[in-house]
């Protein structure tokens, strides 16, 4: 019964499981690539906190790691694992080398800053695909092994699961924080106004928008759009198991997501890319395949 | 952010800015330095100014060193690794320039100002500045 489930609301073939892969892994590529390793190796080692897991390092690592050449190595190592398992290469083994080079890269990150979500549920998808068979196709491993034997659809379907699963939980629990931390005084009319003014006010955010600003004058109507952004969070869920809905709820995101860029100076870029999880990627290859096969039929009734 | 936001308290917040070698100060947006540190550049040096990397259970041993020489952590005054991170940030700066051009830094700052508490107005009230020469 749980993998009718699975297979009636998710992709569940090895295809859609690949996409998947290359998105995730390639969101971590782009990013990395237009990201300076030298100026980050510039940062003195001793503003340095290093955060969980990083503790368990001595400093004499941070200090031979923190350095502009250390950084660029670091990098090296990084784009070429990422390329590997973006495109499939050596799968079961690159998939794991990202995961763990990347999980290392968002600790230092953090380790300077503070412990913000936009790559964490990404970071987590990293970690699902790593032991999961997602080169079994759409990868230079499934083309240079093309005898393997199938695996059964679920081992596709749950993984894809998993991860829809993961990102409905970060903005039902996120709804449940704010619910549970600030509880009726979330929606008071102050409370989105002061947050949104208070980071547009420095040039230390990576924007510099001045809306927020603008906030104020309409501050009695906010607290109707915090409601409504809270009971989106806690409904979720809803874009896994129902798919009418599916597309609303993704494109409610995308709208909130740039809100709080114009508004908040605060966007989540990586978190944005991991809505095409929700993709049927199976429908698409389907719908391209008939094209090709029926060209003149997809001419005639589109004419 | 989970907290929300209120008038009720006030906060402070930070500007970097340059001074030319033509004499010009310049806001200075952090992210076009290390842009690795999206998002999270403002924490960094907050964490910075309260000398957080200095209130860890394993200390940086040049850090263990200082806190030795002021006696005390409670005695370090704030921010007092900020000339490292503003040497950093200056050197980036000026890499990014031509050695002739009057546009590179002769000094880098960081302004502090306070948003007090109360209402949407007064949003500029200045409290500290540390300024490192390059």
């Amino acid at each position: 019964m749980a993998q009718g489930i699975v297979n009636r609301v998710v992709p569940k073939s090895a295809f859609g499981l690949g996409v998947v892969r290359c998105i995730v892994h390639g969101t971590f590529l782009v990013s990395i690539l237009f990201t300076s390793f030298s100026a980050l190796g510039s940062l003195p080692v001793t503003i340095l906190r290093p955060t969980g897991v990083m503790k368990l390092l001595p400093w004499s690592f941070y200090d031979q790691l923190q350095t502009p050449a250390a950084m660029v190595v670091f990098k090296c190592v990084l784009v070429l694992s990422l390329l590997a398992s973006t495109a499939g290469f050596l799968t079961g083994i690159s998939t794991k080398t990202s995961f763990l080079l990347v999980l290392f890269y968002q600790g230092l990150l953090r380790s300077f800053g503070h412990f913000n979500h936009d790559e964490m549920l990404a970071v987590y998808c990293l970690a699902v695909l790593a032991f999961t068979p997602c080169g079994d196709a759409f990868s230079i491993d499934s083309r240079r092994n093309k005898s393997a034997t199938p695996r059964p659809e679920l081992a596709y379907a749950y993984p894809i699961l998993l991860m829809q699963l993961l990102m409905a939980w970060t903005y039902f629990s996120s709804a449940l924080i704010k619910i549970r931390v600030a509880g009726v005084k979330y929606l008071s009319t102050d409370n989105l106004p002061a947050l949104a003014i208070f980071h547009s006010l420095d040039n230390l955010h990576d924007t510099h928008f001045k809306l927020a600003f603008w906030l104020p004058q309409v501050k009695a109507y906010l607290p109707f759009a915090v409601g409504f952004v809270l009971l989106w969070e806690l409904l979720f869920p809803l874009a896994i198991f129902w798919r009418r809905v599916r597309w609303w709820i993704l494109w409610f995101g995308i709208i909130f997501h740039l809100a709080t860029l114009f508004f908040m100076n605060i966007f989540f870029p990586h978190q944005l890319a991991m809505y095409l999880i929700f993709v049927d990627w199976d429908r698409w290859k389907n719908r391209v395949t008939d094209k090709k096969s029926h060209p003149m039929v997809h001419e005639q009734t589109q004419l | 952010m989970m907290a929300g936001g209120d008038l009720e308290r006030g906060r402070s917040y930070c500007m970097l800015r340059g001074e030319t070698v033509s004499g010009e100060t310049v806001d200075i947006p952090a992210i076009n330095l290390t842009n690795a540190l999206y998002s999270r550049t403002w924490t960094m040096v907050n964490a910075t100014i309260d000398n957080q990397s200095f209130k860890l259970t394993s200390i940086h041993p040049q850090n263990e060193e200082l806190i030795r020489r002021f006696g005390g952590v409670e005695k370090l005054p704030p921010g007092v690794r900020l000339p490292d991170l503003l040497q950093a940030w200056g050197q980036l700066y000026n890499k990014q320039l031509p050695s002739s051009s009057p546009q590179r830094l002769k000094a880098i700052r960081l302004d502090m100002y306070r948003w007090e508490s109360g209402g949407y107005s007064d949003y500029d009230k200045f409290i500290e500045t540390w300024r490192k020469e390059l």
